[in-house]
């Protein structure tokens, strides 16, 4: 098993290549584990562990346990199974037919039925020019349900197949196969995708994190209406070769408890049609784009913040450890399992200076966004 | 290394749990420790909406 350590702070965080999965551990049992993964026999691990690291032998034979669990448990589950060929598949014969523009490329995009272009569409159909039969394009996506599964299909191979269950998994595809056709990029050249929301000036940029709720895209659309631009909206692409964040260009999803505060700013948000998300919580797109922010942008990181509002909370701004970042920000993102790719991003995690923002103003939120990106604090 | 409580650990687990949908593991090494697994996700997601979209259309 291939080891890649960091140190971090007082700790250590281990990248497991086999199975893609982190470890943070103290300095005792990453020299156990080392140990342990080099497959010496119990007896060899309990004379290191009592010599070595002058453990009892109760304490050795817990921690060798744990190590061999840790070896053991939860094998590498990346056997992957075979895609159909796009051709077994069906014909589609809808017409729901689209063709997305973005940083000069043209995607045709179907799909077999008006539920799924209900589903998916409207996130990105400020990008949509008339479609017409036989126009030049970049390159196809056709999204096709059959027999209770949906396949994702680029240019003409099948990439994936998802039950309902896993359809946010097909959306993530569906919105990583756009982010590469816009950029000729592959999955091999993002570091990491995010599950944030991030606003620029000018090639410099805070990324909002935090879990659903938490008022990330109130934050973003917030901002936008005071001198940010809206870089990305729930999906936050990270460039593998600059570490930059890049662009993706999906609609903001502004929450029910918000419409009226934004409505007299964005009027169109008045007739936008109500949607669910998990059947719970109301929402409607907005579309805070123009012809000139439809260009692909690579920007600076300047900060990234957590953040939370809540009426009832003072304003505060902390900074955190990048432990602590690292506990919260792995298991919410998508992270290339490219080695090289790895230590890259735990370098730019490393890099970049971290907080807690709790505000029950705008106002608080305005300042210390545009401190942040002017170096202020 | 320090021993941590036990009853904290456990605090920290279900939280994190609810917050992760199950995705981390938090462990505790009776008085050696702990150690923290995190998996990423397993491929990029969205966040996830509803198939009823009242008022939709083009």
């Amino acid at each position: 098993m291939d080891l890649l350590v960091k140190n971090i702070e007082s700790k250590h965080v281990l990248w497991l290549e086999n199975r893609n999965q982190y470890l943070i551990l103290e300095s005792d049992f990453l020299q156990v584990l080392k140990e342990v993964l080099k497959f010496k026999t119990k007896l060899e691990l309990l004379e290191f562990c009592t010599t070595n690291l002058c453990f009892s032998a109760k304490n050795a034979n817990i921690i060798i346990d744990t190590c061999v669990w840790i070896r053991d448990e939860n094998k590498s589950n990346f056997t992957k199974k075979p895609l159909p060929l796009s051709s077994t598949l069906p014909n589609i014969t809808s017409q729901l037919l689209f063709t997305y523009c973005y940083n000069s490329k043209r995607i045709k995009v179907q799909y077999s039925s008006e539920e799924l272009a209900q589903r998916l569409h409207h996130k990105y159909k400020h990008l949509c020019e008339k479609y017409a039969k036989n126009s030049i394009v970049d390159a196809s996506i056709i999204i096709q349900e059959f027999m209770a599964d949906f396949y994702l299909i680029v240019n003409g191979v099948c990439i994936g197949k998802w039950k309902e269950s896993d359809f946010h998994f097909m959306q993530g595809k569906f919105s990583m196969s756009l982010l590469n056709l816009f950029n000729t990029k592959t999955d091999e050249d993002w570091l990491a995708v995010l599950h944030a929301s991030a606003v620029s000036i000018e090639d410099n940029s805070i990324v909002f994190l935090g879990e659903s709720g938490s008022g990330k895209s109130t934050a973003t659309a917030l901002l936008t209406l005071n001198g940010f631009d809206l870089l990305a909206d729930d999906f936050v692409p990270i460039d593998a070769v600059s570490q930059c964040l890049v662009s993706f260009p999906a609609a903001i999803s502004i929450k029910e408890s918000v419409f009226e505060m934004f409505e007299p700013y964005f009027p169109e948000l008045i007739n936008s049609p109500i949607r669910e998300k998990n059947n719970v919580t109301k929402f409607k797109y907005l579309y805070p784009y123009s012809k000139n922010n439809l260009q692909c942008r690579y920007v600076n990181t300047k900060a990234l913040v957590f953040i939370k509002y809540s009426a009832n909370t003072a304003n505060s701004l902390i900074k955190i450890s990048k432990i602590s970042v690292l506990e919260r920000l792995i298991p919410d993102s998508w992270i290339s399992p490219n080695r090289k790719n790895v230590t890259a991003f735990l370098n730019w995690v490393i890099s970049v200076p971290c907080y807690t923002l709790e505000y029950n103003q705008p106002t608080y939120l305005i300042d210390v966004s545009l401190k942040l990106i002017d170096n202020e604090l | 290394m320090e021993p941590i409580k036990k009853c904290n650990l456990r605090a920290k687990r279900i939280s994190r749990r609810i917050a992760v949908n199950k995705i981390s593991k938090y462990v505790a090494v009776t008085a050696l420790g702990t150690f923290l697994i995190l998996n990423p996700q397993k491929a990029q997601a969205s966040s996830p909406e509803s198939p009823e979209v009242p008022g939709g259309g083009f």
